[in-house]
């Protein structure tokens, strides 16, 4: 069972991660790649998952660049799609091809991550061969060792600053009257439906007051979209100025010059780590290689990168985040204090229910 | 014509261009937008997403795999579909209707259900990511295309004039390629420029059956859109509209053909069987 | 007018021959990916992994669902208005270029038919939506002109789907019904003229019956293609358009292929169904038009 993050790990982290940035000098300590000749000396090639989404794939890419550079024998293929394409394909050839998967290793949301699990997708990391492992944080460590966190991005409200003021600061902003009809959600987003169950005497176990709830406020919603343009275009031009969705994407969209900002809720956003996982299947030359690169990934280095490309909190407690980093919403002690975990193990086993919900009990009333 | 009939003709036509034209119209001022999102006047102008689209290599890669795909498929399936279309026209079998239906068939069942079948399928059979099951796939699914254009138009060219230069010792394949061919000439055009056109713009299958690193245009740009949000795509749109003006116009100069609509229509006046015109 | 001396279709091997090169590539790949999907239909998906063993429970959820039948209803509807308008526009358009001489007017004619194939469906909707939405070209138009006071929605809507769905299959209307009008010979409505038919007497027996081959091949193609439509439901929808093919692709993302393969050939059925009984009810003014040739 995944280990639950919890509000004082979480203290733990930010506290952790300040006093790296305020150090200094401490986290510059690399740790030496390889332990003692254990790699394959012979051409080993693997595939690596990495995210398709804003810059995403920098930190995967420059470290293939690096590592390979490094490892002349080694061969790092790029296989870059979303978790939802490309997650089923990995599935499909997992059942047809147990012994080739089409990616070796990768980065995988917490919800694929759950998912795989379920499918017997990945194999347990060796973490006493991974040196970089003891400066993660512990809540980015998994008992199970199905993979580790690399960092960790956050789910709230994301508004229009030209259209909503004063800002919104809670949940229940998306089933405020005065927002009726003005709210917009990705095609297939429980979030707020679990956040309406808790609130309702539910929860993720019992999501049933969740969807009774958005059933009788659907008309809130002015359009479900299916594609991030357009996420982009209806927050952006008014059409439906509030909506909730990823720390990380508001920033990248307000970044390019979309009047938005993102809010952490009052109630606590919802923390989504990131894993690196090894997929089964896996030649033994590949598994080493592939342990030996998640736990370069780690290094303070390359999870620095991470965290910067990503907009994420890092695992490793030695990184130094940059000021304009520390002092976004997002990364307020405020924030991570109240930063609500999931168990995505119970969001993997419904989710397929919860989908058929989404279409029949909420897209049908908008 | 009498003139007032002109002038409907004339409206009718404006209308459907001014109908068909306004999308892209509007595609292309927002492709010279100063900001990422869409909106309606564009707050300012810039040519950032033409400068940007330069420095993506991956689209000019891309173009030249889809034209590649689309061109093979497209030639595959109107040879495939010209004779089947001569077997449901001319010939009476058992089993017709079933065929009949089969052949449409790729074009009714969702492309991402067949995307994801297909992707099973290649990789079950170690085929998959190779650029030649692309190009039969695509050429499965423009077949329904191919075949439905090209059937309607030969149940208009009746055979009896292929009879007739067979009598004359004419072999049938060499009636039906001087005789029968040529009238079926814009129906071969129609359906080249539609299958082509399906496999050029082909995304829900091709995003399973491609591999990542090789990806065709329509695939590259779903890729980008997951990737960056802003009007690229719109410049990118832009250029392939306006490459497609041009080479039209160039054909128009350097072969002093009157363009697409001088392929597709025969000769004015000439009837289709000759003895007709003494009714 | 004489009667044609048709030749009755010969029943000849040949038959199957010349449909060889078809039949392999609709084998090769369209077959076995349809058995991989009928394999995929029996599977048993229960709470988010696939179990060993093989059910049928697939299609009574599908069949047994309230849901499931309004989507269908949904699509249905979808295709039918779609296809209907398709062939209201499309026609008048088809004759109308085939009646135009001025080769730059045509050329200029054809390239607006064509160029919105030649924008992927992203960028199109991408362009709709400029148009139509509630801060869009049109309502801001619609609003200075004071013609309404709170923008009208279209966008989202079952309407702006439509709208959509016409403008990008419409070639698929115009380019079939051209392509027998150019067959068409114009001694006949000469004939008709001469004979002193009124214009509109000369369409209604002469023109239209001769040309309705080209229309129904339009109707199916336009019918087929919007009601396997994901993409544009999807974005232009809202969320409001529920249609079988979005159901698809969202079962598709979410593991549960069983139940994708299941929508998949009820889509299949549902198309050759409607077609069917299309085919049939004009079989009698389609045998009636190649009669009088």
């Amino acid at each position: 069972m995944a280990r639950q993050l919890t509000r004082r790990d979480f203290l733990i982290m930010t506290s952790a991660a300040a006093l790296a940035a305020c150090g200094g000098t401490g986290a510059s300590r690399t740790v030496s790649s390889s332990s003692g000749g254990k790699l394959p000396k012979g051409p080993v090639t693997v595939t690596m998952f990495v995210f398709l989404g804003g810059d995403l794939g920098k930190m995967p890419k420059a470290f293939a660049q690096d590592y390979m550079s490094r490892h002349p024998n080694v061969k790092i293929e790029i296989y870059e799609d979303s978790n939802t394409v490309g997650y089923p394909k990995m599935l499909a050839a997992k059942q047809t091809t147990p012994n080739q998967p089409l990616v070796n290793f990768g980065f995988f949301n917490a919800q694929t991550t759950a998912q795989g699990i379920l499918d017997g997708m990945w194999n347990r990391l060796d973490y006493n061969a991974m040196p970089n492992v003891k400066d993660v944080l512990p809540i980015f460590r998994r008992d199970d060792r199905y993979g580790i966190g690399i960092g960790s991005d956050q789910l709230g409200l994301v508004y229009n600053t030209r259209l909503i003021s004063p800002a919104p600061t809670s949940w229940t902003d998306l089933w405020d009257p005065k927002y009726r009809g003005k709210v917009t959600f990705f095609d297939y987003y429980w979030y707020p439906v679990y956040i309406a169950a808790k609130m309702n005497g539910g929860g993720l176990q019992n999501m049933q007051p969740g969807w009774d709830f958005w059933k009788a406020h659907a008309k809130q919603i002015r359009t479900i979209v299916t594609s991030n343009p357009q996420y982009l275009d209806v927050l952006s031009n008014g059409t439906a100025p509030l909506t909730s969705y990823f720390n990380g994407t508001a920033l990248q969209w307000k970044g390019g010059g979309a009047p938005l900002e993102y809010v952490p809720p009052r109630e606590g956003a919802i923390s989504v780590p990131v894993y690196l996982q090894s997929v089964q299947g896996n030649t033994s030359d590949q598994n080493e290689v592939v342990t030996d690169i998640i736990n370069q990934m780690l290094s303070p280095k390359w999870n620095q990168q991470w965290a910067v490309t990503s907009v994420e909190v890092p695992a490793n407690q030695k990184v130094q985040l940059p000021d304009t980093m520390r002092s976004l919403p997002a990364f307020q002690r405020s924030t991570v204090e109240k930063l609500q975990t999931v168990d995505w193990t119970v969001v993997a086993r419904n989710n397929a229910d919860w989908r058929q919900k989404w279409d029949q009990d909420i897209k049908a009333n908008i | 014509m009498t003139s007032s009939g002109h002038r409907v003709l004339g409206l009718v036509l404006g209308a459907v261009a001014v109908f068909m034209l306004a999308p892209i119209a509007i595609v292309v001022v927002n492709s010279f937008n100063s900001v990422p999102y869409g909106a309606w006047p564009p707050p300012g102008y810039s040519l950032r997403w033409y400068v940007n689209l330069s420095q993506q290599t991956d689209f000019a890669d891309a173009a030249v795999r889809s034209l590649v795909v689309g061109a093979v498929a497209t030639a595959l399936a109107l040879v495939a579909g010209t004779l089947a279309s001569l077997a449901l026209i001319r010939f009476r079998f058992p089993g017709k209707a079933a065929i009949n239906g089969l052949l449409l068939a790729p074009m009714i069942v969702p492309r991402v259900a067949i995307g994801m079948a297909a992707f099973t399928l290649f990789v079950r059979v170690h085929v998959y990511g190779t650029l030649w099951t692309l190009m039969i796939a695509h050429t499965a699914l423009i077949l329904p295309f191919a075949v439905t254009i090209i059937s309607g138009a030969l149940l208009r060219v009746r055979p009896e004039l292929e009879q007739a230069a067979q009598d004359l010792g004419a072999s049938p394949a060499r009636a039906f390629l001087t005789v029968a061919l040529p009238q079926l000439r814009r129906a071969l055009v129609a359906a080249a420029v539609l299958s082509f056109v399906v496999s050029f713009d082909e995304v829900d299958a091709s995003i399973f059956m491609v591999s990542q690193a090789d990806p065709t245009l329509p695939v590259a740009m779903y890729n980008y859109m997951q990737k960056y949000q802003d009007p690229t795509l719109a410049a990118l749109s832009t250029i392939l509209v306006a490459a497609t003006l041009l080479l039209a116009v160039l054909l128009l100069r350097s072969f002093g053909v009157s363009g697409f609509a001088e392929m597709v229509e025969r000769p004015r006046g000439q009837p289709v069987i000759p003895g007709e015109a003494d009714v | 007018m004489r009667a044609p001396a048709r030749r009755p279709a010969r029943w000849r091997p040949a038959g199957y021959l010349f449909l060889l090169p078809a039949l392999s590539v609709l084998v090769l790949f369209f077959l076995a990916a349809m058995a991989v999907l009928l394999s995929f239909s029996f599977e048993r998906f229960v709470g988010g992994r696939f179990l060993p063993g093989t059910t049928t429970g697939n299609f009574t959820t599908f069949l047994g669902g309230h849901y499931y039948w309004n989507v269908i209803a949904t699509t249905v509807k979808l295709g039918a208005v779609t296809t209907l308008l398709c062939a209201l526009i499309g026609y008048p358009t088809a004759y109308a270029l085939n009646a135009i001489r001025r080769p730059l007017v045509r050329n200029l004619c054809y390239f607006a038919l064509f160029a919105p194939l030649l924008t992927s469906v992203i960028v199109r909707s991408y362009g709709w939506s400029l148009l139509l939405g509630d801060h869009g070209f049109i309502n801001q138009v619609l609003l200075s002109l004071h013609t309404v006071r709170t923008p009208v929605p279209m966008l989202y809507e079952f309407s702006g789907v439509v709208i959509a769905l016409v403008h990008i299959l419409l070639p698929f209307m115009v380019f079939p019904v051209v392509s027998v009008l150019g067959q068409l010979d114009p001694v006949l409505e000469l004939a008709s003229a001469d004979l002193g038919a009124s214009r509109l007497q000369t369409f209604l027996r002469v023109t239209l019956p001769l040309t309705v081959q080209g229309l129904v091949v339009g109707c199916e193609l336009v019918f087929a293609l919007s009601i396997s439509a994901f993409a544009t439901p999807s974005l232009l929808g809202g969320g409001r358009v529920q249609v079988l093919p979005a159901l698809i692709y969202n079962e598709v993302g979410g593991l549960n292929w069983p139940l994708a393969a299941v929508e998949s050939y009820a889509l299949l059925v549902l198309a050759l169904a409607v077609i069917g009984i299309f085919t049939l009810l004009l079989r009698g003014p389609v045998a009636r038009s190649r009669g009088a040739t």
